[in-house]
Formats: structure tokens, C-alpha cells, sequence
């Protein structure tokens, strides 16, 4: 209770902080709007999606009919991609060989666009949300806001917003220097007025259809218990879930847990090292940090443990290296 | 570190100690990170020279002693012990390959004793010995592969929590579309 009317003076605190005399909204009603406006709202737009050296433009559709959303997301480079969601249906559209058949239930069993995070509240308490005066992003006035981290252990990120919609334009997150990591922007966007035939799939031949539905899909298990946790992780940081989604193979199995501050993530995955060879892997893809590390775990059986996560790599690092086993 | 404890190391790792000595020796080696460091360097070479290297380590049944003997409420000393009177002095193997063992036994649980110590150097050193540089080493393939499939999940991670990236999706379709 304590913690709670805390969290809510912090709240207050960061709203009060936050707001702009003049302004309309404060930087965190910035960020509710965004949330509703990705799944009310009927859009269609091209965008471009750079993580480190990587770059890829997709076309993005969403149409709300009758209640039920629909989304389209095309790949216009690389690898010829196509996803439809209609309601909790999805079909998937891929050329023959494409290696993402490959990666065992690959799309996630969710929306194709995500609220910016569903725990506004306690984002103050490790960032400073605050509006960062205007832009223009594909042609349409913006307002920008930055989230900036307290410490060191997490990136600091920049939004674009729709100032007529709040419908996100443009992000990017940094590293504690202030490089851009990752980004998303829009290039091309009409808001309203978008026909029901722009989230029709295309028919191109020899293309591997496959359809489900998300219930069908089994991607929200009951927890299993987890016998490693880490001693230490940054602060802000709250466990999510554990052990969620199936292992990539049955004789792997893999324990796995989630930790969120309400703008970053990162995983810890940890199993059995089949073999005695010891493995200390580290890379970073855009803001995305991999570190594996190899513990003894009880019976001086080998553990390789793996942190996933948009976090520095000394922070993934630390992670790894300070872990628990609980029997 | 005396010579004279040096050179029962060197004995031990030579095979030419006995019982009574290779208790000691273990007993010694408990108590002191120089003699265990000592050790572990005579061990390496003694391998090498007889070209062992970690496959030779590899064909010890090193899993089986330590699943056995060490449990939570186990002492150092009762580990070693054991280890050495029910299943490795008998004569079964070969005595580098039973020192071998019991100081796997012997060292893990020196080394959870001591405060500070990571298990991962641990690991290092029992398991890849000969390897000091193992971060400098190039990935193997299947390294990789786990790395991706981790980012996926990660990625999937992600979008299920509704939470921490405003298209999650496009993360996981975006995997590896140059082709």
C-alpha cells in the first residue's frame, strides 16, 4: 500500500514535472494516446526499420472494421513477407525457402503493432519522460518526446508523435553516448479514409501459406517453476513472466524469464550445456545485446546462461555472471 | 609453497605417490589457492607431454564422481574422501586419471567455498584447461545459431509483454532478410 501511494506521488511528481505551460498534453498523456491510437486508428503507411547496420522498409496497414482490427505488414526488401491479422486470425505468406520458416513459431501470437509499454506509471521512477519540443515525419507535424534513463543500465529512447493523432511517427533508442542503436520511421503515412481492400493479401505464386488463430497457438503456457533466477538485476527491473513460450526443441529444454522496467527488456535463458566445451559469447544487434556464459550449476553439470536484451552489454553481462540456482 | 609439497604434486600428477600421500596432498591442496593453481599447472602440462590434452579429461568419468558426491550438506573433506575410498582408488583406472577426479571433486568444492569466486572461472579451469583465451576465441556455428534463436524469442518475449518497443513484430520478421 505504501509502495503504491508512493508509486502514484511519483507519478503525479514526473506528470507535474513533465508538462509544458502551453502545452496541451504532458509527455506521459503523450505516451497514453500513442498506446490507443496504434489499435483505433485506421492507417497505412511505409516505414523503415534500421537495427545497427540493418535496414529494411515495410508497408504497414491497419483497418478497424466492424470492431475487429485488421493488420497487414509486407516486407518491400530482402525476403518476400507478408502477414495478415484479422481478429486473433493470422496467415502467413512466405517464399519456399525462406529461413523464418525454419524458426519454430516465429511470429509472435500478438498484434502486429504494440503499445509503447502498459506500465506508464512506473517508467519515472528509472527514466525522465519529457516532451523535447516539435518535428516533422513523413510530412506531418510532430510532437517529440525523450525518455531518458537515471542510470546506466538502460537506454535512453526519442519519439516522434502524430500531433494530430498521437499515432507514433518515428523512434529511435540510444546508447548511454547518445548514438542512435535502433530506429523506426515513417516515410509515407495517410491516416482515415483507408479502403478495405488494402489489408487483402496479395496472391503471388509458389508462396508457403499458413494460417492459426492465437488461441490455437499455445504461446501462453502455465509458468513452469524456474530453478535459476539472478542475484542481481538493475534496478526498476520486474520479473514478467517465466518459462512462457515452449523450448526450441523438445530436448532442449530451456528455462526462460522476462524482466521489463516498462521501456526495456531482457530475457534470461538458461540450459543444460550438452557437452563440456565452455562457451563466453558475446554480440549486439542494433540495441539488442547477447551474452552467454557457461556456470557450473549443481552436480557440476555445465549451464549455459543467456541474457537477450535492449540493455548495455556490461549491464547483460553482470547479469549473466551472478547467477542463482534454487532447488 | 615449500618444494617438498611441490614435488608431491609433481609425484601425484606423475603417478608415482601413494594413498597416504595423495591424501595428504589433497588435504593441503584444500586449504591453499597456490597449491591448487599448482596443481592445476603441473596437471596441463603432465597432459600435454603425455597428449591428452581435453579429450584425454573429456573420457573421465568426471560427471558421475561429481553427481555422487557432492550434494549441499557434503564437507570437502568427506567429498575427497569418499571419492577416493569407494570408487577411484581400487585400481580400476589409471591413478592420473583418478587424481584427475578427485581433485574435479576437490576443486569445485574449494571453489564454492571460497567467497568471491565465480563458478564460471571454475568452469574454466576444469574444463577447458588449456584455455585462457576462451573469449578471444571465434564463435562456432552452433554458438550462433543459439544467439539467433535467442534474439527471436527474446523478440517474441517482447511482444508479448505489450510493453518496451512499438513494433516487437517487426524485430522478428525483419530476421535475416537479405537474400
Amino acid at each position: 500500500m505504501i509502495s503504491s501511494i508512493c508509486r502514484s506521488a511519483v507519478l503525479v511528481l514526473v506528470i507535474s514535472a513533465v508538462t509544458v505551460p502551453g502545452a496541451e498534453r504532458s509527455a506521459l498523456e503523450w505516451l497514453d494516446v500513442m498506446n490507443r491510437a496504434f489499435r483505433t486508428l485506421d492507417y497505412d503507411g511505409v516505414f523503415s526499420y534500421q537495427s545497427g547496420a540493418g535496414l529494411t522498409t515495410l508497408r504497414l496497414v491497419h483497418v478497424v472494421i466492424d470492431g475487429i482490427e485488421h493488420e497487414r505488414i509486407i516486407h518491400l526488401d530482402g525476403a518476400r513477407r507478408e502477414f495478415v491479422r484479422r481478429g486473433r486470425e493470422i496467415t502467413r505468406i512466405l517464399q519456399p525457402k525462406d529461413k523464418i520458416l525454419e524458426l519454430e513459431k516465429a511470429v509472435p501470437p500478438t498484434p502486429f503493432v504494440q503499445a509503447f509499454s502498459s506500465r506508464l506509471d512506473a517508467i519515472g521512477d528509472v527514466y525522465k519522460v519529457e516532451l523535447n519540443g516539435s518535428g516533422r515525419v513523413a510530412g506531418r507535424r510532430a510532437i517529440r518526446l525523450r525518455i531518458v534513463p537515471r542510470d546506466e543500465d538502460r537506454y535512453g529512447v526519442g519519439i516522434w508523435l502524430d500531433h494530430a493523432t498521437g499515432l507514433l511517427l518515428r523512434y529511435e533508442r540510444y546508447d548511454l553516448q547518445g548514438s542512435r542503436l535502433e530506429g523506426f520511421q515513417f516515410g509515407h503515412l495517410t491516416i482515415g479514409d483507408i479502403p478495405r481492400t488494402a489489408v487483402i493479401p496479395e496472391e503471388h505464386a509458389g508462396a508457403v501459406t499458413t494460417k492459426w488463430k492465437l488461441e490455437s497457438r499455445g504461446e501462453f503456457p502455465v509458468e513452469r517453476p524456474m530453478h535459476w533466477r539472478p542475484q542481481w538485476v538493475p534496478r526498476g527491473f520486474d520479473r514478467y513472466r517465466s518459462n512462457i513460450s515452449p523450448s526450441m526443441r523438445d530436448r532442449d529444454r530451456v528455462d526462460a524469464t522476462i524482466y521489463t522496467d516498462g521501456v526495456a527488456t531482457f530475457s534470461v535463458f538458461v540450459q543444460a550445456m550438452p557437452n563440456r566445451r565452455v562457451v563466453n559469447f558475446e554480440r549486439r544487434n542494433g540495441a539488442t545485446a547477447v551474452v552467454t556464459r557457461t556456470l557450473q550449476g549443481p552436480m557440476g553439470k555445465n549451464q549455459l546462461v543467456t541474457v537477450v536484451g535492449e540493455v548495455p552489454a556490461a549491464t547483460a553481462r553482470k547479469i549473466a555472471t551472478d547467477m542463482l540456482y534454487l532447488r | 609453497m615449500t618444494e617438498k609439497l611441490s614435488e608431491s604434486i609433481s609425484a601425484m600428477v606423475d603417478d608415482e605417490a601413494d594413498e597416504f600421500e595423495v591424501r595428504r596432498i589433497l588435504g593441503e591442496i584444500a586449504g591453499n589457492s597456490e597449491l591448487k593453481s599448482t596443481w592445476s599447472r603441473y596437471h596441463i602440462i603432465s597432459s600435454i607431454l603425455k597428449r591428452e590434452g581435453l579429450s584425454g579429461m573429456e573420457e573421465l568419468d568426471l560427471e558421475d564422481v561429481s553427481y555422487g558426491d557432492i550434494g549441499p550438506s557434503t564437507s570437502p573433506k568427506t567429498s575427497v574422501n569418499r571419492t577416493l575410498k569407494s570408487k577411484w582408488l581400487p585400481g580400476r583406472e589409471t591413478l592420473v586419471a583418478s587424481f584427475a577426479a578427485a581433485i574435479v571433486v576437490l576443486v569445485i568444492v574449494i571453489t564454492m567455498n571460497d567467497e568471491g569466486t565465480k563458478q564460471v572461472e571454475l568452469t574454466d579451469a576444469l574444463v577447458a584447461p588449456v584455455s585462457t583465451t576462451t573469449e578471444e576465441r571465434l564463435p562456432e556455428e552452433s554458438d550462433i545459431r543459439r544467439a539467433e534463436a535467442y534474439l527471436i524469442r527474446h523478440a517474441q518475449h517482447v511482444s508479448m509483454n505489450s510493453s518496451a518497443a512499438p513494433i516487437p513484430f517487426v524485430k522478428v520478421i525483419a530476421h535475416e532478410t537479405e537474400r
